[in-house]
């Protein structure tokens, strides 16, 4: 089951990437998206928007999955 | 009513010289689309090297004083971070190349702040009843701060000034600066600084005093410094995101300006933006914005306005104002 949290990542992600939802998987790492440097901190930016998630550059730097992303937010917001 | 500074002229000038992306990338590891992707930056308008911040800060104060219809003024203030001078400051030459010999002036310095931070010295010293009038200038000729061999930092950065005349007024009339946000955050002061060089340093050739930026940290401070600002100064002044008919932020990147809208929850055609015809202009983005908005964005008089910057320092700041009925003379 994935959280609310993940879902809605998953959106944001397939929004920016314009890579379909149901092909990302939590394997796929960032770099396939095509994203550039600045779209980790546009979505960092939705995550504090949406669910008052705050992820600082340096966590945000080694993070290399979209399933990393997914286990970043969820930790950070039960945090 | 209270007494209240009220905007009664807005001047714009940039520099002749463009550079496009397509120059940039005939010098640079660079192209056209990588610099609009990221920055949304077209071209950007560069001062040649005889043309000064002071240069500027005069085309566009004697537009600010026409658009008013004034020809003097009780004090004249310029922000800018790049001065004609270490020392002394430029505005007193500027008001003297205005024909004001013997007004006060003096610069301000908040780097991409300027133009808030400027624009609240200004209209304090009208609030408090010092001056009945004030001439205030954003201008900045920061392209001689950048490393030639910096792409990123290149691509971003135009030279211009724009101008707005205040006068003393009531709190109720349109044009009145209605309330004011600011702030600072020195611990962060190396994401975006032009280091000073010593004397050895320089004639050894061992440090360079070019303009440096850590780009992602700075995307991440500016979108949540103005959002936050924004949201302070619209609940100084008694509006809800939905009662704002134009922001118009300093152009830091169109990326950031995107950023912004979304935390505020703002359509983007409520968010004034000429970044993609004159890049970053430090203290002169804002007027320079403001004057694109009345002729290409549907900025008029009555608009609920809300200005908001972030820059150096690290600084911030936002002003709320209704947008008066005022000629904009621009180039």
């Amino acid at each position: 089951m994935r959280s609310a949290v993940e879902d809605r990542l998953v959106v944001l992600i397939s929004e920016i990437s314009e890579v379909p939802a149901e092909d990302i998987t939590a394997e796929t790492p960032l770099e396939d998206l095509g994203f550039d440097s600045l779209v980790l901190v546009e979505l960092a930016m939705k995550l504090r928007k949406e669910f008052g998630v705050v992820a600082s550059d340096e966590e945000l730097d080694e993070v290399e999955t979209v399933g990393g992303l997914l286990r970043f937010a969820t930790r950070a917001r039960s945090a | 009513m209270a007494r209240a500074a009220v905007l009664a002229g807005l001047g714009t000038h940039v520099p002749p010289d463009v550079l496009t992306n397509d120059m940039l990338a005939e010098v640079l590891d660079t192209s056209d689309t990588w610099i609009r992707s990221r920055t949304g930056i077209r071209q950007r308008h560069i001062a040649d090297e005889r043309t000064t911040t002071g240069d500027l800060a005069v085309v566009a104060g004697e537009r600010a004083l026409a658009s008013a219809g004034v020809t003097r003024v009780d004090v004249v203030v310029l922000a800018t971070t790049t001065p004609d001078r270490q020392c002394p400051a430029t505005a007193p030459t500027v008001a003297s190349r205005l024909g004001m010999s013997g007004t006060p002036a003096f610069d301000v310095s908040a780097a991409c702040t300027g133009f808030v931070y400027g624009l609240a010295t200004a209209s304090s010293m009208i609030n408090a009843g010092l001056f009945d009038s004030a001439l205030f200038i954003g201008a900045d000729t920061f392209s001689e701060t950048l490393d030639p061999g910096d792409r990123a930092t290149r691509a971003l950065i135009g030279d211009g000034a724009g101008a707005v005349v205040l006068r003393a007024g009531e709190s109720d009339e349109d044009g009145a600066l209605l309330a004011f946000d600011l702030g600072s955050d020195g611990e962060h002061v190396g994401l975006l600084e032009v280091p000073a060089v010593g004397r050895v340093e320089r004639a050894e050739g061992r440090a360079r005093g070019y303009f440096h930026m850590e780009g992602k940290p700075v995307f991440t401070k500016a979108v949540t410094a103005m959002t936050d600002s924004v949201r302070r100064v619209l609940d100084r002044v008694g509006w809800t995101t939905a009662d704002v008919d134009r922001l118009v932020p300093h152009q830091a990147n169109a990326r950031i300006l995107a950023a912004v809208a979304d935390q505020l929850d703002l359509p983007e055609d409520r968010v004034v933006s000429n970044i993609a015809d004159v890049g970053n202009t430090v203290a002169a983005s804002i007027p320079l914005a403001l004057g694109h908005g009345m002729r290409h964005q549907g900025l008029r008089s009555g608009h609920n306005v809300v200005l908001t910057g972030f820059g150096a320092g690290l600084t911030w700041g936002s002003v709320a104002v209704r947008w008066p009925k005022i000629n904009d003379i621009g180039s």
